[in-house]
């Protein structure tokens, strides 16, 4: 085996993990079933599907999307707020930091206190979250 | 209840390649040369038959030596029930729409006409 079907390898075991564990033999079975189309353009393409299933079933844009603006709604909240030269500046910037994790905790803590209301994150899992899109 | 689901024409070719052969498991890549459909389309199709008790998967129990498993798939009874109705309502627009062409070889089956 090539260092670069190795890598494949890698990266698909990987990506496998992305997927809640419901779906997980589905993203295992496309990986699985691109060694059986023949290499080169062909099995490339099969496995930007399984890139494509892998991104579908993960809901990696919504995670990503919501990464994208949790980051930017702290940087925004900080940069407003972050003192240049008061006179207790330190503890001002402790706040805001503190205000930040906090804010970033809070979909954590109120998962474990209310349980999963959603399995967009790994290890989630469970059909019955998943948007049901027929296609 | 009692009403059928509206496939699309994508869906109504993996039933009617699954159909083709009710009792037999096959192979995501067979289906995919079967239908035209690329994989990003086919296992997200399959998912959802799945879901719906219209599919069953299975992995191969004794894979080729070197290689993994294979994830298998066929019609459940209720999947055959109903891809066997699906496709005997998507014929005649399908033999229509394509004259002389086999289901097999199409990039799937013409949707039923909506009034």
């Amino acid at each position: 085996m090539s260092w670069l079907s190795q890598a494949a390898a890698l990266a698909e075991r990987a990506t496998v993990g992305l997927v809640p564990a419901a779906r997980r033999d589905w993203a295992e079975a496309i990986w699985a079933e691109a060694r059986e189309v023949p290499p080169g353009w062909q099995r490339l393409a099969w496995r930007a599907g399984g890139v494509r299933l892998i991104v579908r079933e993960g809901q990696m844009v919504r995670r990503i999307g919501t990464l994208l603006l949790f980051t930017a709604a702290a940087g925004a909240a900080v940069w407003s707020a972050w003192p240049d030269s008061a006179s207790h500046a330190a503890m001002v910037r402790a706040d805001i930091i503190g205000a930040v994790l906090l804010l970033a905790a809070l979909p954590l803590l109120s998962r474990g206190c209310s349980g999963r209301l959603t399995t967009g994150w790994p290890g989630g899992s469970g059909p019955a979250a998943t948007p049901r899109t027929w296609p | 209840m009692g009403s059928r689901p509206q496939f699309s024409p994508q869906t109504l070719s993996v039933l009617a390649a699954l159909h083709e052969q009710p009792s037999a498991w096959q192979h995501g890549y067979a289906l995919a040369r079967q239908t035209g459909l690329k994989s990003g389309t086919l296992y997200p199709i399959l998912i959802r038959l799945a879901d719906r008790g219209l599919v069953e998967a299975c992995w191969q129990e004794e894979p080729v030596p070197g290689r993994p498993r294979r994830h298998l798939y066929r019609l459940t009874a209720d999947g055959l029930a109903t891809a066997t109705a699906a496709v005997a309502e998507a014929e005649p627009a399908r033999a229509k729409a394509r004259p002389g062409v086999s289901p097999r070889r199409g990039r799937g089956i013409a949707a039923p006409s909506v009034p």
